[in-house]
């Protein structure tokens, strides 16, 4: 499963954006030397790459536009790293005008002297173009260093980095470090914060978040991208990577848990079940469902499902319950762990879920919880609402204005 | 292990009110629980302890596992075979509960009676001692001695709040502390005997919309003035005037966020800091209202934040992305100093009493010391710690010393930071995570859990958890060398006595944190050493690895062969059961004598006994020494012996014997001969099966390996018909890049991994040239039998001088140099006197004097290694000697 509609391959020399895409979604620009793992990246997490397969990805020639329809819609941008921005037809107001993030690799296992002064002569062309862009560096590849030889990377490479821009007089600029690994979550965990800037409702939601943990004895809430496992919010206690690793797991089993017992006509079209928003029927959702093929109890298409998993990778003894739900039309998964602790899955909507750790003495008040749960999202269906309606408003203040131009125009011309 | 260990410790939790009926008789019994605290509290002399009998039996049960699995941690970590068993050692033993065994009588009470009574506001584990008051426990009593009469000791006792609580904020005078959590907003009355609950400010949050609390903040304000300020788990910063009326007296919901810490200015009282997720850190000045305070940009989430308390301006932050970044209140508009101090976010900050160091606790599990003042970015102690920091806090009067609490862990820990590998203290007060600490003066902590539990404890007389480590450790390695540390300890509180300046270049501008100019660092009272015990033949080991046949097939030939290579290794009883073997198994294609059970018929006997005798003559003495009793034609009665010319089957099996063989020689340990000996009979139809062979197999392999035989484990290995045996070798193989001096392998992960320049073990750079030691970037050359590399262009230079290798290593890199050299010698010698007839002389010292003897030294260590050189590269010396010596590498500069 991925997002899967990346073909458009359109250089950006022909500058054939629809008007839709230059105007709502926010654009994400992975750049860096070449090898330095961009598309890797861009696979791995979007695309649902296992890391090994991405030795064999041949070297990117041109840009590659990724459009991701999810919680947010946006745009990847994936260049190629021997993209030369002095060069005159590189139209350096057509791509870091829209830009939302611009994620910097860095290549760490490699000397990476020369990967610093382009990043440097990148963010000084962007950031005159655009002051708004947010500037992200991935320290890439830190799978092959030492704890100790991560740490004093990092310390070089931002150290080196804010003297140079500091001596260009542009002291203002942010530039936000992550080390990174495909092999491991953390490449998730960067992509997360990076897209988490992204967000305009963030605080809404981390303070939605808030209040959840606070009144239902959570102790630690994910609202994640399902397919991506990207967590676009928590709440504000800090993350530590053993909380989201496991979220993450857990969605990796729930999936599939509900790709072995999903019906077959869904399992065919897991390809692209994210493909376009208006003749999608089908979502992650609804392959949970399928549970009801084996359990007979719930009988119906629309029965809730339950994920009954048993894991025994991690913590030694994965107990499950299966639980009832309210009846509507959700995923919905717990698993219980050896060491006390409860992973509460609940869909939020078609590209959301919120993943919650507790302890197992907390969950004895599941009513609560999932009544607590049902609050929230209704909650955040509000945040969407007011989105949604923002947007038609403002569509149809478009087309009022492009009427009236007309409308003018017509008078101009009798 | 460690977190195993922890989570041990962390089950048999005792709920506090069984705790609260241990008997004291037992407690003054050395060594009793792990749960200390238990144990403390009640010698104290909880008075209902005293009376009833106890069911101590369910305490003692649940400490027996945790014990004996302590031990068992004990046991691992002396298996690497590490000579200083100080810190690396103590580290791993650091959460093992065995060691803190019954230390203790003076430590905190876990129970102190408090959950017992839930409910009652006023609960102490000491009320009705009054007769003991203000003595407490003597600071010079020794920890080791527990408590000989109960003490009851003050300042230490749990208070139930009803809810899990995550910080606490202390009155100006500590006469007072607030206690928040998720639905907990309490002021509590503390007194050395206990607490009692003041105000309950929940009813007034819950109708205001803020009943949980993340953070409070006690302000420096008194009497009617008094402020607390709280983090509304909601968001907005709370600030409450509980001096005149318990009210809310201002709200704070500029952040667009949520907000992580705030912190009053120890100097201006009406200051408040905040730090928030909107990466702003704002100033509020409490008398302004509607004025928004300060703003800093920071830019980055802000975790944490504090002043220092030497200054009105300087305050520090610390950052989601690990940074640490100063800033002066004066310019708010530029931050200073900013620097990465942790992987991951900064979870704590704590800004040492003399304002200039700060310790900071990140997700990295460390806890770092920084030198504000420096201008180098680098810190000056590090503490591993078992989890991440949920707080630290600098001990008041103690300069060296700080505290910890640590997400999802019950303990408190106390540090010295020159002894960082283990923790001076573990207080044990807690059932569930200790969220928060607070020192109320240098002696007493405050600490607040998720256990709903406020609670204080006495520091000061807590043992030091470090002489409670075993100082002494041995192991021993596969040479039969017993390496072995002995503690000299110099008595407990032996700690200040044992420091030493640090090592290292003397910097003049190290300070240390109490101010004096040299820093310190612990060195452990240990000596170590190393016995050489000769429990194992090593060399016959090898030399039978190295010299054993494995051929299948041909039996009687290996057998023969294997028989010698025993005999030369002084293996003789070996060396009998090849020649055995040999026996056994061998289908003679000359004459051959079958040994068969007949019955007892006289013509039989008579028509072999012809031929028998001059077979007799042949071998002789394979069988007498052997098979003498069956072969004797003594027993003619029952056997007969037929010779024959053409190969026959055996009608005999031998089964029981080779079994016999083989599980004695498995009983003994002689895996080598087990594996061997099924080696060479492989391809007998009719071998018994053995249960066990495959555990022979792997144990002879993981021999092997460890005497550096690697192409033999291979042989092995290939050898062998078993499929997980045989596979063994295509698993996965590492290829290791090893360091040239200690032969370990260069592993870029390892945690004090210094990258591929050096070695991690030895601290030698690798790959440098032995002539100007210096690194080589570019092409290496070496020496493929005594491993020393050079620069080619200097390795060229030496060897046309010489033939020995530059490192005095005696060995002959390059022997034809030898030859090149006399002839070099006898031209130039003719060349300079033609008519000398010395020249022709071999005795002539001038013909030698050039040739330095072969260096004659023997370290026994560096033979053998240079042996184990040799066999291991036994498949390409071969062809080094065809061409030469030297071995080219285009080296991959990283």
């Amino acid at each position: 499963m991925s997002y899967s509609d990346y073909g458009d391959n359109d250089p950006i020399y022909g500058d054939d954006l629809a008007d839709e895409d230059r105007e709502s979604r926010p654009r994400l620009m992975l750049m860096g030397l070449r090898r330095s793992g961009k598309s890797s990246i861009q696979r791995v997490v979007f695309h649902k790459m296992t890391p090994t397969e991405t030795l064999f990805l041949e070297s990117t020639s041109k840009i590659n536009k990724d459009n991701i329809h999810s919680f947010i819609d946006f745009q990847v941008w994936d260049f190629p790293g021997q993209m030369d921005f002095f060069d005159p037809t590189f139209d350096t107001t057509a791509i870091f005008g829209e830009v939302g993030a611009l994620v910097f690799v860095i290549d760490s296992q490699d000397d990476y002297m020369e990967a610093l002064a382009r990043l440097h002569s990148t963010v000084v062309a962007a950031y005159r173009v655009n002051p708004n862009i947010t500037f992200e560096v991935f320290i890439h590849k830190v799978d092959g260093l030492s704890e100790d030889y991560k740490i004093d990377t990092q310390r070089d490479i931002q150290q080196t980095t804010t003297d140079e821009l500091a001596d260009a007089g542009l002291e203002n600029v942010q530039l936000a470090f992550y080390l990174t690994s495909i092999y491991d979550h953390s490449i998730f965990e960067a992509f997360s914060k990076v897209i988490q800037k992204l967000i305009p409702q963030l605080p809404t939601l981390e303070n939605l978040l808030n209040i959840l943990c606070a009144n239902s004895g959570i102790e630690k809430a994910f609202l994640f991208d399902v397919i991506s496992k990207i967590y676009i919010a928590t709440d504000s206690s800090p993350v530590d990577s053993q909380s989201y690793e496991i979220c993450s797991d857990m969605i990796d089993v729930i999936i599939d848990i509900s790709s072995i017992y999903g019906r077959a006509a869904i399992g065919a079209k897991s390809q692209g079940y994210l493909e376009d928003q208006q003749d999608q029927p089908e979502d992650w959702t609804h392959q949970q469902d399928g549970h009801d093929d084996y359990e007979d109890s719930n009988g119906g298409g629309h029965g809730h499902s339950q994920a009954v998993v048993s894991n025994s990778s991690r913590a030694g003894s994965l107990d499950n319950q299966p639980v009832q739900s309210g009846g509507n039309h959700e995923a919905f998964s717990v698993i219980k762990m050896g060491n006390g602790t409860v992973l509460y899955l609940r869909e939020v909507n078609k590209y959301l879920a919120l993943i919650c750790l507790l302890r197992a003495e907390t969950f004895e008040k599941q009513g609560l919880i999932d009544y607590n749960v049902h609050c929230f999202k209704e909650a955040m269906d509000q945040v969407f609402e007011l989105k949604r309606a923002e947007r038609t408003r403002r569509e149809m203040e478009a087309n009022q204005l492009l009427e009236q131009q007309q409308h003018n125009g017509l008078y101009g011309h009798g | 292990m460690n977190r195993d260990m922890l989570k041990l410790r962390k089950d048999p939790t005792i709920p506090p009110s069984a705790a609260a009926t241990v008997n004291t008789s037992t407690t003054n019994a050395f060594p009793v629980s792990p749960r200390l605290g238990n144990t403390g509290g009640d010698s104290r002399g909880n008075r209902s302890g005293r009376q009833r009998t106890s069911p101590k039996g369910s305490g003692a049960g649940n400490n027996a596992p945790s014990n004996s699995a302590s031990s068992n941690a004990s046991v691992a970590s002396t298996q690497h075979p590490t000579t200083n068993g100080g810190p690396a050692v103590g580290y791993n033993t650091l959460g093992s509960p065995g060691y803190l065994t019954g230390s203790n009588g003076l430590g905190i009470g876990a129970s102190g009676g408090g959950g017992s009574s839930a409910g009652s506001p006023l609960v102490t584990g000491n009320g009705g001692h009054s007769q003991q008051d203000g003595t407490g426990p003597s600071g010079n009593q020794s920890p080791l001695q527990p408590s000989t009469s109960p003490i009851s000791s003050p300042n230490t006792f749990r208070f139930d709040t009803n809810g899990a609580l995550w910080a606490l904020s202390a009155s100006p005078d500590y006469a007072s502390v607030a206690v928040v959590g998720r639905d907990v907003l309490k002021i509590l009355n503390v007194t050395e005997w206990g607490a009692e609950e003041a105000i309950n400010l929940k009813a007034v949050g819950v109708r205001n919309n803020f009943a949980g609390s993340t953070d409070v903040k006690w302000g420096p304000t008194t009497g009617r003035d008094a402020k607390i300020a709280t983090i509304g788990t909601n968001g907005p910063i709370v600030i409450w005037d509980i001096g005149t009326h318990n009210k809310i007296g201002r709200t704070i919901k500029e952040h667009t966020r949520s907000v992580n810490r705030i912190c009053f200015s120890p100097q201006e009282p009406n200051l408040l800091l905040s730090a928030s997720s909107d990466s702003t850190i704002r100033l509020w000045d409490l008398r302004v209202r509607d004025k928004p305070g300060v703003i800093m940009d920071a830019k980055d989430i802000v975790r944490e934040v504090q002043f220092n308390p030497t200054s009105t301006h300087d305050i520090v932050a610390g950052y989601e992305s690990g940074n640490i970044q100063r800033w002066d209140l004066r310019n708010p508009l530029v931050g200073e100093k900013k620097f990465m101090a942790h992987m991951g976010f900064v979870t704590s900050l704590d800004y040492h009493p003399s304002g200039r160091f700060l310790a900071s606790g990140g997700r990295d599990r460390t806890i770092k010391v920084w030198d504000m003042e420096d201008e180098k970015r680098r810190e000056i102690h590090t503490i591993p710690t078992i989890q991440y920091t949920s707080k630290v806090q600098w001990r008041p009067n103690r300069p060296y010393q700080l505290a910890a609490s640590f997400k999802d862990e019950s303990t408190v820990q106390v540090f010295d930071v020159r002894r960082p590998y283990v923790p001076l203290h573990v207080l044990y007060q807690h059932d569930k995570d200790a969220t928060s600490i607070l020192w109320k003066d240098s002696d007493v902590i405050w600490t607040v859990s998720k256990d709903k539990t406020f609670a204080s404890a006495l520091v000061k007389g807590q043992t030091v958890s470090a002489d409670l480590l075993p100082g002494g450790k041995a192991a021993m390695n596969c040479y039969g060398q017993l390496a072995f540390t002995v503690s000299t300890k110099a008595g407990p509180d032996s700690f200040e006595r044992d420091l030493v300046p640090k090592p290292g270049r003397p910097n003049a501008k190290a300070v240390a944190l109490d101010g004096s100019s040299e820093p310190m660092v612990y060195r452990t009272r240990q000596t170590g050493g190393v016995f050489d015990c000769e429990l194992f033949n090593h060399e016959a080991f090898i030399y039978c690895a190295q010299n054993y046949s494995m051929e299948a097939g041909n039996i009687r030939e290996v057998c023969e062969h294997n028989s010698n290579v025993a005999w030369q290794a002084n293996k003789y009883r070996d060396s009998q059961a090849w020649t055995a073997l040999k026996l056994f198994f061998s289908e003679m294609a000359e004459p051959a004598i079958v040994v068969s059970q007949v019955d007892a018929v006289a013509p039989e006997v008579t028509t072999s006994a012809g031929t028998k005798e001059e077979e007799q003559q042949d071998d002789d003495d394979d069988i007498d020494t052997l098979e003498a009793g069956a072969t004797k034609p003594v027993v003619r009665s029952l056997f007969a012996i037929k010779v024959l010319d053409a190969p026959i089957k055996r009608n005999w099996s031998h089964d029981d014997t080779i079994r016999n063989m083989l599980e004695f020689y498995a009983d003994q340990g002689e895996v080598q001969m087990c594996v061997t000996i099924l080696l060479v009979l492989a391809e007998e139809e009719d071998l018994p099966q053995f249960d066990l062979s495959q555990h022979w197999f792997s144990s002879y392999i993981d021999l092997l390996s460890r005497f550096k035989l690697w192409s033999i484990a291979t042989a092995v290995s290939q050898a062998c018909k078993d499929d997980r045996i045989h596979t063994m070798n295509q698993d996965s193989t590492t290829i290791h890049t090893s360091c040239s001096s200690c032969m370990k392998p260069i592993l870029t992960r390892a945690p004090s991994s210094s990258g591929f320049w050096a070695c991690d073990r030895c601290r030698k750079v690798l790959s440098s040239c032995s002539v100007c030691h210096k690194t080589v970037r570019g092409i290496f050359t070496w020496c493929t039998q005594c491993s020393h590399g050079f620069h080619l262009q200097h390795a060229q230079e030496w060897f046309s001088q010489s033939a020995e290798c530059p490192t005095g290593c005696g060995h002959q890199c390059f022997p034809e140099m030898l030859k090149i050299q006399r002839e070099q010698e006898q031209m130039s010698l003719r060349l300079e006197t033609p008519d000398n007839e010395t020249l022709h002389d071999p005795s002539h010292p001038h013909a030698h004097q050039h040739f330095p003897p072969r260096s004659v030294h023997s370290h026994p260590q560096q033979e053998l290694a240079s042996n184990q050189g040799h066999s291991t590269l036994r498949a390409t010396d071969s062809d080094a000697k065809a061409s030469s010596p030297l071995s080219y590498l285009p080296y991959n500069v990283v």
